[in-house]
């Protein structure tokens, strides 16, 4: 019975049961192993001390191997034998030592890097390679996608990551992100293990990513891990730089808009360091004494600018060799002002200041701790919030006259919407031998959500004989949602044979908002098997569930964008999901892969017709319907990791298509329609070549289908009462008509196409060196569809209609200059 | 020098970003044979007015003319089990005898050669329960409010209501088809605040308000079943400072709707909302088969408004 309760969107409660029972037989009954110990430790980069992550540790002659994980840390039980450790990172000398096992022993090994492989810039490893039995996941180092040309040469994290198969940009230069047919709000951003909401600047031109603070990133694209949930499409794990445990370092950056600094360095050698990374835009600065120019008058002055800035930070102290403490933090925000001062007439003045605000903040503090040489232990707790606020001020101040009383007056009103998270979780990796990694956990999450609320303030004061003043307070919508989740996870990494490895799990988690709970029991599985050398083929399937939505108006991220969580009548989105995929290992060449998938989704949320989150006193959860969605698709990537040439080449062919027919929630007629990042091709190609010690090239060219978008191309006549005597003057309708389109998405944008080249310029000097990156975005200048709308210009005589594609981004020219010390 | 120097990259950084941020532009070739027209079906059938259907064709909206009238339909409404036919046509309107009563169940179905019939149904609803409104002006400035009142007993069962103020004045009007102007009694909707904040927030939708200015209420039948009110509409007005007398007409227009004609006008106003430009293109309701349009029926009541004026008889 409790297993019916539990299984939220599974049919059939028999099955659940069993795969649960099958799973605590197989984690319990394949973990004994008799005369065996265990080596145990850390890997880290022999100049700067830091960890280093998925390195392979390998004993050469009985073929068994473990990764290094998130800490860096691993573990590897063998027999009481001769060991023959190889431990082997790219970009690394690889590491040899050999000696007899006979007691659990402790290795904490410094690599070095490799001069002839570091020179080669874009190096980078697949998780999902063909002996892993991870599927639709990528592993990158920084370096790599610091490679990639970039708009403005500012390098960017996520939109280097919307080249890679299966992942789609929405629009020209939009760090927004669609994985597999899913939503923009189904991606679970992790910042050292924190969610983070909004991940843009700039309306989605940059992403909160500031890639100098950032040591490593892992994007899941399906068969999730149980120790991951929460979103439905994909997960991108950002891990964030220790900082250096020898000296003191750094870098500064300027680039076209921008500039960024970032140290690291020890506080107490090899015990305490920390890293320290700032950026900030700044047009706004420069555009100042322009604006001021431009705009200054002696009836009224102007200031307005626009900036984003944000702050990582990260101390990391070793208590031991067993015992480390991670505190992290985070600050992000976007900023649009505008003050203007007028002076109306000699003795009124006025002033308007609205501004607009959006941003993240996110702190945690991590334990690691080594409870034995098998069992690594996680302790974190984190503070999340975004939050974003539109406000606006206008004052009026009037002097007395001989005629008039002075008076002030003051109107304010803000639209404000925030959520907070608190979040307390551990974590446990235990390798009882080396065909077994499991991992389990559990988590609580107290959320705050206050999704939208509108403040209006009225204050006006005159000094009339009464002095009379006048006071409004109003508030709408300013209820509080307070939401707790909760999850547990079971995983297990086995490796049943030299052909065969699965990796299965269960994620159980639950959502208690509103005097309703919402508990899910979501089963993870994926397998692998080699087919021949360097061949695998491979499977699997994922149930997630999402217990929050974003609602999204525009393809473009807004600071109106509202977070908001599933309530009584909202239910939590589910999918399921399943993959298939041959890898191949083309020895001495290239790693070639090919998956398929099928992904239905279920209670996906999206504003009814003509809803938007603007101008109307309803309630978010009256202007929404809920309905589901399918997507499949194919995606090819052929990727070369070494040599003086590397990068991929990705292509995808997919569907991505939506239907919301429930009752009175009907969109579309009911009938299904594409959803509107649903595009038939993508294909990016990206290419790295080292020159010589001083000078690497790279360049991109990607191409995808046009988006779908609603347009009305018919206008008809409205209905007109006998009351409105227009009607009687024209009863053609002039005076109302209406727009019709045939259906929801119903046009399909032009193609996009593009391509970036760029090039580094490397000099070492005696105590630093410098990098001047000169990249061109749009080299061939094509102007790619942004938005296409309808025009209507008024003339004399009518109008003239037109179909208009705006392009934001034509051929762009940028140059950074980067200085490391 | 600093100054040369901060304006020089002031004027670098500003035709840089315009660059940029500069939008281009450029014109959609759009094959326009391929755009079906869709035959357009208006009719709101209001107590104490002749029936009258509208047909028309949609127009592309590249097209830089007026909609063109059907004049091939055939036409006719089944009243209370009677069919009556259209006896004339003015234009678009098809024109019939018969007068529009509370109760009447219609049917109307029209026909047009080449294309499935179009057919939809609606039923006029009862007159609006309520007392006729009283009207006054509070003071004898130039400009000053005035305040109309009236009670609004609202029975069980699904009804909806529109509640509006018409205000006519004379005035001249461009008519860009014979290049001319024309005299014109001109009559909108009056903004006006209605000072029931049970009324008015949040639970009834508000229509184009500007702060709590409204120029109509629409009242699903979710927050006003079995409930009576006594609703104050206050208004800005405006006279002629030598005798007082209204420069404009004022008339209060309460309207029963129905289902139909309530979801209609509902998403109607909703679609040119300054909120729809961030919105979806959406549909708008139609309850006709085989094409659009609306066919909706409406029971009103109408009052000419005389203003008094408070503070004269307070003297």
């Amino acid at each position: 019975m409790i297993f019916k309760t539990l299984a939220l969107g599974t049919k059939t409660k028999t099955g659940t049961k069993n795969f649960l029972l099958t799973l605590l037989f197989m984690l319990a009954g394949n973990m004994l192993y008799a005369q065996t110990y265990t080596i145990s430790g850390s890997v880290t980069d022999s100049t700067s001390g830091e960890t280093l992550i998925g390195v392979a540790v390998m004993d050469m002659r009985s073929g068994k191997g473990a990764l290094t994980n998130a800490q860096g840390r691993f573990s590897l039980t063998l027999k009481s034998d001769t060991v023959q450790l190889r431990v082997s990172y790219v970009g690394y000398k690889p590491f040899f030592e050999t000696f007899v096992l006979k007691k659990n022993e402790k290795r904490n090994i410094a690599l070095q890097s490799s001069i002839e492989l570091k020179t080669v810039v874009i190096e980078s490893r697949r998780i999902d390679d063909a002996k892993s039995s991870q599927m639709s996941a990528i592993q990158v180092p920084i370096e790599r996608l610091k490679a990639v040309p970039v708009l403005f040469g500012e390098a960017d994290l996520v939109k280097a990551l919307q080249l890679l198969p299966g992942v789609q940009s929405g629009s020209e230069g939009n760090s927004g992100f669609y994985v597999r047919g899913g939503g923009p709000d189904e991606n679970l951003f992790l910042l050292d293990g924190v969610p983070l909401y909004n991940v843009s600047h700039m309306g989605g031109f940059f992403s909160a990513f500031n890639t100098d603070a950032v040591k490593n990133v892992t994007l899941y694209k399906g068969s999730f891990p149980a120790h991951y949930g929460g979103r439905l499409s994909s997960v991108l794990d950002v891990t964030t730089n220790n900082g250096n445990d020898k000296q003191l370092h750094g870098n500064a950056s300027i680039g076209f808009i921008s500039a960024k600094l970032n140290l690291e360095g020890p506080i107490k050698s090899e015990r305490t360091t920390f890293c320290l990374s700032g950026r900030r835009t700044y047009a706004d600065f420069l555009l100042q004494p322009l604006v001021k120019r431009l705009a200054d008058r002696r009836e009224y002055k102007l200031r307005a600018g626009y900036y984003f800035y944000d702050v990582n930070g990260k101390l990391t102290h070793r208590f031991s060799d067993r015992s480390r403490l991670f505190a992290s933090y985070y600050m992000g925000s976007d900023v649009i002002y505008t003050r203007i001062r007028t002076l109306a007439t000699d003795v009124q003045e006025q002033y308007l200041n609205f501004d607009t605000r959006w941003g993240n903040i996110v702190a945690s503090a991590r334990w690691n701790y080594e409870l034995t040489p098998k069992l690594f232990m996680n302790v974190t707790g984190a503070y999340t919030r975004y939050s974003n606020n539109v406000g606006v001020k206008y004052e009026t101040e009037t002097l007395a006259t001989e005629d008039r009383d002075s008076e002030t007056s003051e109107f304010t009103m803000d639209y404000l919407s925030k959520i907070n998270d608190l979040t307390l979780k551990a974590d446990f990796d235990f390798t009882p031998n080396p065909n077994h990694l499991v991992g389990f956990g559990a988590s609580f999450t107290h959320h705050i959500f206050m999704p939208e609320v509108a403040d209006a303030h009225l204050n006006a004061y005159s000094s009339d004989v009464m002095n009379s003043s006048f006071l409004i307070d109003t508030s709408v919508n300013s209820s509080v949602v307070k939401a707790e989740e909760i999850t547990a996870y079971i995983e297990d990494d086995w490796s049943i044979s030299d052909a065969i490895k699965i990796n299965y799990g269960l994620n159980i988690s639950g959502f208690a908002v509103e005097n309703a709970f919402y508990p899910t029991l979501q089963p993870r599985l994926s397998g692998r098997l080699m087919l021949g050398e360097g061949l695998s083929l491979k499977a699997g399937y994922a149930y997630m569930t999402q217990f929050m939505h974003l609602l999204s108006t525009t393809s473009v991220s807004m600071p109106t964008d509202l977070w908001v969580p599933v309530t009584k009548n909202i239910a939590p989105m589910y999918a399921h999901q399943v993959a298939a995929g041959l890898f191949y290992e083309i020895r001495g060449l290239a790693d070639l892969s090919v998956e398929g998938y099928y992904k239905k989704m279920s209670n996906l949320l999206e504003y009814k017709d003509g809803a938007t989150f603007f101008g109307s006193s309803e309630s978010w959860e009256e202007k929404v319907v809920m309905g589901d969605g399918w997507a499949y698709g194919v995606e090819l990537l052929l990727q070369r990791n070494f040599g003086d040439l590397t990068g991929w080449i990705g292509y995808t062919w997919s569907k991505s298509m939506r239907q919301f027919d429930r009752p009175g929630q009907e969109l579309n007629d009911g009938n299904p329609f594409p959803a509107k990042y649903d595009r038939r091709h993508d294909i990016s190609i990206v290419l790295s070549y080292k020159v010589n010690s001083k000078i690497d090239l790279s360049a991109t060219w990607v191409f995808s289908s046009g988006n779908a978008a609603t347009l009305s191309l018919q206008e008809y006549a409205q209905a007109q009462e006998t009351a409105n005597e227009y009607a009687d003057i024209d009863p053609e309708g002039w005076n109302g008509y209406l727009s019709y389109s045939s259906g929801r998405n119903n046009f399909r944008m032009p193609n996009y196409h593009r391509m970036d080249i760029s090039a580094n310029f490397h000099r070492t000097f005696k105590r630093c060196s410098r990098t001047i990156n000169v990249s061109v975005y749009n080299l061939y200048n094509n102007k790619n569809p942004y938005m296409i709308y309808e025009s209507h210009e008024h003339t004399w005589n009518g109008y003239n209609g037109a179909l208009v594609q705006l392009s934001i981004f034509p051929i762009l020219p940028s140059v950074a200059y980067t200085l490391k010390f | 020098m600093k100054n040369k120097t901060t304006l020089h990259l002031s004027l670098s950084a500003f035709l840089m970003l315009t660059l940029l941020f500069g939008s281009c532009e450029k014109v959609v070739e759009f094959d326009i044979e391929n755009t079906e027209r869709h035959i357009v079906v208006n009719a709101l059938p209001c107590t104490d007015s002749l029936l009258f259907v509208n047909i028309t064709y949609s127009r592309f909206f590249l097209d830089n003319k007026p909609f063109e009238p059907v004049a091939d339909a055939t036409v006719s409404v089944d009243i209370n089990g009677t069919i009556y036919n259209a006896t004339s046509r003015d234009g678009a309107n098809y024109l019939f005898g018969h007068t529009v009563t509370s109760g009447d169940t219609m049917t109307l179905r029209v026909e047009i050669p080449g294309r499935d019939a179009i057919v939809g149904g609606t039923r006029i609803p009862a007159l609006p329960a309520m007392m006729p409104p009283t009207a006054e002006i509070d003071t004898l400035q130039p400009i000053s409010m005035g305040n109309v009142t009236f009670a609004l007993d609202d029975p069980n069962g699904a009804n909806y209501y529109y509640v509006y103020l018409m205000e006519r004045d004379s005035g001249t009007r461009w008519n860009q088809w014979e290049s001319k102007w024309d005299t014109v009694d001109t009559v909108r909707h009056a903004y006006f605040n209605c000072l029931n904040k049970e009324v008015t927030a949040p639970e009834v939708n508000s229509i184009e308000g500007m702060m709590d200015y409204y120029d109509a209420l629409l009242f699903s039948d979710d927050n006003i079943d079995g409930t009576n009110y006594e609703i104050t509409l206050s208004l800005m007005m405006f006279k002629d400072t030598a005798e007082h007398p209204l420069l404009r007409e004022y008339t209060l227009v309460v309207e029963s709707f129905s289902k139909e004609a309530y979801t209609y006008i509902k998403e109607s106003i909703a679609a040119g909302g300054i909120g729809s430009y961030f919105a979806e293109p959406a549909r708008i309701y139609s309850n006709l088969s085989n094409d659009i349009g609306i066919f909706a029926g409406i029971a009103r009541r109408q009052y000419p408004l005389t203003f008094t004026y408070k503070e004269q008889e307070e003297e």
